[in-house]
């Protein structure tokens, strides 16, 4: 399965968890409505992730007319997501989007991995960041002495 | 002289040429005599006996007396002479006493108060040891508002940015 498309799209961990629930209305709505999937997407999700979800389905050929193969293939995806290494940041300030991608994007370039990002902001500190990856703690910021 | 007889000798008078009766009155006489002398002399005897034995009471009711005085005087002397000494050496041991409950009581004194300094001086310590902690804390707090507002969201974003490179170059994510 190709899940290039759903991975530009989740960054941090929010994302995940709101894609997971947003799957689940979607497979409830497949399920139990005569709606097209097309309706129920554009429905419960946003453009982008809209977008990528489409773009999903149809690089890995899911036919979406099969309510089992849909099945399948979304089991995979959340699979997939579950499986995405976590990787918690805190920091002095709250950061937008772009700048979480940021870090996302360089993370995955430093580690050859895509990480969902945990941000947690702590106005105690001063700058830079503090990691928690796989068990282990980095501090790379400034707080100040209490 | 050796041919007198008893009566004789006892009447002083011839017992010879004279009738019996006359001798016998004339010793009766005699006799009776002596008898009065001698019943006078033992009254004078006893007389002087009790007169003797009125003043030898006397003398030594007197003495007695006297000497009961005089001891009720010594032993009033020595009672008081005891008692002064009882007194004295009770003040004396009182004035000890007293002395050493208020060397006691300095010392005690003496030592509490030096505790209470020493407590005053630890309460001292703790409490600015509290306001210093507690000035430090303001001051990093204020500090903290005054450098964090210093950096602006494009530093911050770069610091970030630079943490993340340098734990990647460290490794940290693999």
């Amino acid at each position: 399965m190709d899940y290039t498309m759903i991975d530009e799209q989740i960054v941090t961990v929010n994302e995940k968890n709101t894609m997971f629930h947003n799957l689940d209305l979607f497979l409830d709505g497949i399920f139990s409505t005569k709606k097209g999937v097309s309706e129920i997407i554009s429905s419960n999700f946003s453009t982008d992730v809209k977008n990528a979800l489409v773009i999903f389905f149809e690089k890995n050929k899911v036919n979406i007319k099969n309510q089992t193969t849909i099945r399948a293939a979304i089991s995979d995806l959340k699979e997939h997501l579950s499986k995405m290494p976590k990787v918690a940041i805190t920091v002095p300030v709250d950061l937008n989007s772009r700048q979480v991608e940021n870090i996302a994007h360089k993370i995955e370039m430093s580690a050859k991995m895509r990480p969902l990002i945990e941000l947690i902001v702590d106005s105690n500190m001063l700058a830079g960041a503090i990691f928690e990856y796989n068990g282990k703690r980095g501090d790379y910021g400034v707080k100040m002495e209490s | 002289m050796a041919n007198k007889t008893f009566l004789e000798t006892l009447l002083g008078v011839k017992s010879s040429g004279q009738n019996p009766e006359e001798i016998l009155e004339h010793a009766h006489k005699k006799a009776e005599k002596i008898l009065v002398e001698a019943v006078s002399t033992a009254q004078g005897i006893l007389n002087q006996t009790e007169l003797f034995n009125a003043d030898l009471k006397a003398r030594a009711s007197a003495g007695l007396e006297t000497a009961m005085t005089k001891q009720i005087a010594t032993l009033g002397e020595q009672m008081e002479k005891n008692l002064a000494q009882i007194m004295a050496s009770f003040t004396k041991k009182i004035d000890e006493e007293l002395r050493a409950q208020a060397e006691k009581l300095a010392q005690k004194t003496n030592e509490r108060f030096i505790a209470t300094e020493a407590e005053i001086e630890l309460y001292k310590k703790a409490e600015l040891a509290k306001i210093d902690a507690k000035l430090t804390q303001k001051i990093d707090m204020l500090a903290q508002k005054l450098l964090g507002k210093s950096i602006d969201t494009k530093t911050h974003e770069k610091m970030i940015m630079d943490a993340v490179e340098k734990a990647g170059s460290e490794g940290f994510f693999e």
